[in-house]
């Protein structure tokens, strides 16, 4: 299934600033999780008319396949949209989706086929899927690059553009130029349509829907809106369409692009539009509904949160289904067990919010197969899930939903789990290296071996319950039939359906005999039977939309459980559909090596193997994204400019910034180099930042506000330097991050000489030397969050940060750090969050660290305390309260509660580690008494909302103090609840 | 009386700028006049247009009709066929007789004409800058090279009973490709769409755009 195809690209370094060497927190608190690229390709290039084609395969034959699909694709394209482009388009290919997922360009996640970038015209694309699905996603993607060339005229056209069309236009004409639709977008149409729940336009031209769909209106009813034009304006029209909203600016420029168009309103359009589908898809209104013939067992949602069951499982007894749903309280997919008698959601088997796995594997497109499987003892559950590079195997008890055993794979895109009898072995198929197969791997050993090893596409293995036959579905041109083989012998092929469309879920009655399986000869995907001993084949069903998974229940011949698509979701149902003999065939014999029919694409190329150039160096560099301009207004009236442009090459992998700001009159440069291309990354930072604070001593010397403005106790602090920071990912979790840095600071009032005839000469804690550091951290993060902030997992980071003894002069230092946070989700998004942090620098020039306020230390001013050696503890229990609220202001929320406490204890260079308040209750004309105590805290309640995005926290504090840190438990309370506010993330 | 006169004249002067007289824009749909209403065409026949000095790598004739066959049809309630002919001479666009006996009596309508196309591959000297660079970067290339394109067809309607014409129309349109591997194919149905608009503007009276002001007491 496609997904987004084309944006800007995002991926962000954490390049290392020299901010980290005074101890300062990130404003941002999470450290982010780890895109790992496990192996450094070695690119080769290949040129064509109109491609150059980056890939690494050894194979040439892949290579064969990616210039045969693409310049079919330019072909079509084209001549469809009479237009050419100006220059070679980058075709990026991997060969496996994992190897895809290591891109630097594109935001690659599961389910994404090919990406299409609007700046350089690139297209990404992998291999794992079926030829006649490359050419498809070939042809979108190219459509794609045709669409950038054609609204902005060049690569890096994009740079310079306000806005563009809304989404259906781009991805709606892509799906369109591939000429076909595939049996699931039909499929999705289809429902809507019959289902009356046709998409609308909006005001700004947008599809918009008021129930769930499966997958972005965009792309299926894209594709039948150019359909619609064509039918009603002709061939011509999609082409002066795409120059009118080349013409348009925005979509609601001047005038509506469907008026200049088409005469019509969007209101006016969409309504000929519904007529045009419902016309097309009236011969299915008097179909039947599943719950004419079955009933339906879930889930149900709302009633409850479980949506969608993407594949199931029955028992061996036939008692219970174990199904794939999507969790929409957790936001997470989970197995559940459901009552196969009434539905009933009887138990979780999935742990929520694990860390064993990234997410569990599953398939919308059933002819791929179940994506679980319960073992024929009834004792386990297999599924595959994400976890590190690839997927591996989780056996699961369906009783505790504990982890009985867990198996790598070193395969791609694993799934159609099928048991064999014995229980011992699972089927299943997956991609190796670019080609299909079907593999068994034994449970004992974990070892999985190759049955098929063709270049033929197969689906979906169910064994017979003798254990002797295997019956999957190939794909062979456009269409999926069944194949029958020994088990011992799978070069003997036996095909089942020949007629018609395509075949595909098959699975075994319980004696063997009869052969269920999901055919789309009526146009949808009906429920057949052929007994495999007279070779009758029976229609069940004669759904509107369509039926898939059948799978026998105890019972009678004809009771089966199945899933249905309707209502834009997967629900299981169970009934009796005696149907009609629709046909009998002759079952022939098996044939050895029979060949299947093989798409090809429409153009062939010789390939001259001569042309393959290995890549080297950097090659061009191009500017990948609009360099920002940024300008902010301060709290104290002054003002911020700045701006930013980044370089990188054709594959992301060596990425150049460079930016420049200034506030008042200090400038800030900085110059990034960073290496993406292995695991081992590394980026070289030269900078020179000024920036300007007020120190403390403005702060506490009350006798210098009458002598010196504000500008004048302004100080200023500048750093000189080069760094280069190293990250290691050792898992998508875990990282270790080093560096080395080369530091010059100069720090001095702003106005040192009015300063000092005020009698204050610099040394107030101002650094002034050079520094020559190496750090070390290991940073981890399991944390999920959730649209509020982080609901489950923990969070820590430790870094060490070492000034090397060069000479006398340098800065000696040595600064220890830690953060860790640990958050506990108590359900319905209540969660308790805990937190430590603390840092200690210790040697002889000491670096301060400044911290408090917001939610660190809550009965302490913003940054207000100053420390060398600290720590703090934050407790919070975090509850929900409005979900979201239509106010006059705007829509606003989620709001959130909070009770929280907070403790710290802080040490400033040789002073003891203790505070000292300023009692006005104690001190008289003549004498100021402070008050002083090892630690002190806050404890209170408030609640936090967002408005435009921006977390607004309002809280009432009231001010904890410990006279002794060694009696936990005596603590003072110091005034009364005070209310505060502050904008800022939880942490 | 003086500072009363004043006053008033202010008072008056005030309402007379705050009085509403605001003018609102609107969009509405002009129609044109029709030079042929389009219900009275039962069936249009698209024979083709004669070329003087036909193009050698590409067949510009059959692009338009090709073209024009995708336009009419969704636009016109009877049929639309390509009817192409055998040209012989340029004479034969005139000649009453050559139609009628082509139509044969059919009660339909034949959109004809002429046409000529033009490709032409230009170069063009940039300033003498870009040729005097001297330095350690590779100078940008002292030329540019475009492709141009020029369309001119006559549009002919001919009754196919009488042979008359009931309709004549030049229209040219230029186009200039800086991708030069524009084909002329794609040239040709570029140019084209900007054609059809002005001739089904004039053929059917189709409808402008146009911004109007409504003045609002």
């Amino acid at each position: 299934m496609r997904r987004p195809r084309h944006g800007l690209p995002f991926f962000i370094l954490l390049a290392a600033l020299a901010g980290f060497a005074v101890g300062q927190m990130s404003y941002y608190p999470y450290y982010g999780k780890n895109k790992i690229n496990y192996e450094r390709f070695p690119w080769k290039t290949y040129a064509t008319d109109h491609f150059t084609v980056y890939f690494y395969a050894e194979d040439t034959r892949l290579l064969q396949y990616v210039v045969d699909t693409a310049e079919s694709a330019y072909k079509s394209v084209s001549t469809e949209l009479k237009h050419q482009l100006t220059e070679p388009v980058p075709l990026i290919f991997y060969t496996t989706f994992t190897d895809f997922e290591q891109s630097n360009i594109f935001p690659v996640s599961e389910g994404v086929l090919g990406v299409s970038e609007p700046i350089l015209f690139r297209i990404g694309i992998h291999g794992d899927m079926p030829i006649n699905e490359f050419q498809d996603t070939m042809t979108h993607e190219l459509a794609h690059i045709f669409q950038f060339d054609l609204l902005w005229g060049s690569q890096g056209g994009a740079l310079t553009a306000v806005s563009q069309p809304p989404g259906w236009t781009f991805e709606g004409l892509s799906e369109y130029a591939t000429g076909r639709w595939s049996s699931w977008s039909t499929l999705i149409l289809r429902d809507t349509v019959l289902n009356d729940r046709i998409p609308e336009f909006d005001e700004s031209g947008d599809l918009v829907t008021r129930y769930p769909l499966p997958r972005d209106p965009a792309y299926d009813f894209g594709h039948a809106i150019y359909e619609f034009i064509v039918d009603r304006y002709g061939p011509n029209a999609i082409r002066d369409f795409w120059q009118i909203l080349k013409s348009s600016g925005s979509f609601l420029a001047r005038r509506d692009p469907l008026i200049r168009a088409f005469h019509q309103t969007p209101r006016e359009f969409g309504q000929e539009f519904k007529k045009y589908l419902r016309a097309r898809f009236k011969d299915f209104f008097a179909r039947e509904n599943p719950e004419d013939y079955s009933v339906p067992l879930g889930p149900e949602f709302p009633i409850n949160p479980y949506y969608f069951a993407f594949s199931q499982a029955l028992s061996p007894s036939g008692e219970m289904v174990a199904t794939i749903t999507y969790n929409a309280l957790d936001n997470e997919m989970n197995v559940v067990l459901l009552s196969s008698k009434d539905g009933r959601i009887l138990k979780t088997i999935t742990k929520r919010y694990t860390s064993d796995y990234e997410y569990i594997k599953y398939e919308i497109d059933p002819s791929l197969g179940p994506s679980l499987a319960w073992s024929p003892d009834g004792d386990r559950i297999a599924f595959f899930a994400r976890d590190g590079r690839r997927h591996s195997l989780f056996i699961v008890s369906p009783l505790t939903g504990e982890t009985m055993k867990k198996i790598a794979l070193a395969l791609d895109q694993p799934t159609g789990l099928c048991f064999l009898p014995d229980g011992r072995t699972l089927l299943f198929t997956a991609f190796e290296k670019g080609i299909h197969d079907i593999f068994a791997l034994d449970l004992e050993t974990g070892a999985a071996r190759n049955l098929t090893n063709d270049e033929a596409f197969e689906k979906a293995p169910a064994i017979s319950p003798d254990g002797k036959i295997l019956v999957y579905s190939v794909r062979a041109g456009q269409d999926d039939k069944l194949v029958l083989s020994p088990l011992t012998d799978l070069k003997t092929r036996t095909v089942l359906s020949t007629g018609p469309g395509s075949a595909v879920c098959p699975s075994f009655s319980r004696d063997g005999r009869t052969l269920f399986y999901a055919g789309d000869a009526r146009g949808t995907y009906n429920i057949y039977s052929l007994s495999l001993e007279t070779g009758e084949v029976r229609r069940h069903t004669d759904v509107r939309t369509g039926n898939f998974f059948p799978t026998a229940l105890p019972g009678g011949p004809n009771d089966i459980l199945f899933s249905s698509f309707n209502k834009g979701s997967f629900q299981l149902f169970k009934g009796q559909a005696a149907g009609a003999v629709e046909t009998t065939i002759a079952i022939p014999a098996g044939e050895r090596d029979k060949p299947l029919e093989k798409f090809k694409p429409a153009l062939t190329f010789e390939l001259h193997k001569d042309k393959i150039e290995e890549r080297k160096g950097l090659g061009k560099l191009y500017v990948t994204a609009r360099p920002p301009v940024d300008a902010i207004i301060s709290t104290d009236g002054s003002i911020y400019g700045g701006s930013a442009i980044g370089f990188s090459d054709v594959l992301a992998n060596h990425q150049f910034s460079v930016l420049a700001y200034q506030v008042r009159e200090f400038r800030s440069y900085g110059f990034t180099y960073a290496n993406l291309s292995g695991r081992l990354q590394y980026a070289i930072n030269a900078f020179q930042y000024a920036i300007y604070y007020y120190p403390d001593l403005y702060y506490y010397e009350p006798s210098l506000w009458s002598r010196a403005t504000y500008n004048d106790a302004m100080a200023v602090r500048k750093i000189t330097g080069v760094t280069l920071a190293l990250f290691y990912p050792l898992d998508r979790y875990m990282r270790l991050e080093g560096g080395l840095g080369f530091y010059s600071y100069e720090e001095d009032f702003n106005d040192p000489y009015s300063m000092s005839s005020l009698g204050y000469q610099g040394g107030y804690g101002f650094i002034n030397g050079t520094m020559l550091m190496a750090s070390l951290s290991l940073t981890g993060e399991t944390t999920r969050f959730k649209p509020y902030g982080p609901a489950t997992g923990s969070t820590f980071r430790l870094s060490v940060s070492q000034s090397l003894p060069v000479a006398q002069n340098f800065l000696s230092n040595t600064t220890l750090e830690a953060d860790a946070r640990k958050y506990f989700y108590l359900g319905s998004d209540f969660l308790f969050a805990l937190r430590f942090q603390g840092a200690l620098c210790a040697g002889r020039d000491k670096l301060l660290s400044y911290y408090g306020g917001n939610n660190q230390v809550r009965s302490a001013y913003f940054y207000s305390i100053v420390a060398t050696e600290y720590w703090f503890a934050d407790a919070e229990f975090r509850f929900p309260l409005i979900g979201l609220a239509q106010t006059l202001i705007g829509t606003i929320g989620p709001i959130r509660g909070v009770v929280f406490f907070d403790i710290t204890r802080s040490k400033y260079g040789d002073f003891p580690a203790r505070f000292y308040r300023y009692d006005p209750a104690l001190s008289t004309a003549d004498s100021t008494v402070y008050v002083s105590g090892d630690a002190f805290g806050s404890f209170g309640a408030g609640f936090e909302m967002f408005l435009f995005g921006l977390p607004l926290h309002f809280e009432w504090v009231k001010r904890l103090e410990w006279t002794s840190i060694a009696k936990p438990f005596s603590f003072s309370r110091i005034g009364s609840y005070g209310l505060k506010f502050w904008i800022g993330f939880d942490f | 009386m003086r500072r009363n006169s004043a006053l008033l004249a202010v008072i008056a002067l005030g309402l007379a700028f705050c009085s509403g007289r605001a003018p609102v824009k609107v969009s509405v749909e002009i129609p044109g006049s029709a030079a042929i209403p389009r219900d009275t065409i039962q069936t249009l026949l698209l024979a083709g247009f004669y070329q003087e000095k036909p193009a050698q790598d590409f067949d510009v004739d059959a692009a338009l009709v090709r073209y024009l066959l995708d336009e009419f049809k969704p636009k016109i309630k009877g049929t639309v066929e390509a009817a192409p002919v055998s040209w012989p001479g340029p004479q034969a666009l005139s000649d009453k007789e050559f139609w009628k006996k082509i139509g044969a009596g059919r009660k339909a309508t034949f959109l004809t004409g002429k046409a000529e196309f033009v490709q032409e591959t230009r170069k063009a000297l940039l300033d003498s800058g870009a040729r005097d660079f001297d330095g350690p970067f590779k100078p940008r290339d002292p030329w540019t090279v475009r492709k141009f394109f020029s369309l001119q067809i006559e549009v002919v309607l001919i009754d196919a009973r009488t042979g008359e014409p009931v309709f004549r129309r030049n229209f040219q349109e230029t186009l200039n490709a800086e991708n030069i591997k524009q084909t002329a194919e794609f040239a040709v149905f570029d140019l084209m769409g900007r054609i059809k608009i002005k001739l089904l503007r004039s053929l059917f009276g189709s409808e402008r755009p146009l911004d109007r002001y409504l003045l609002i007491k």
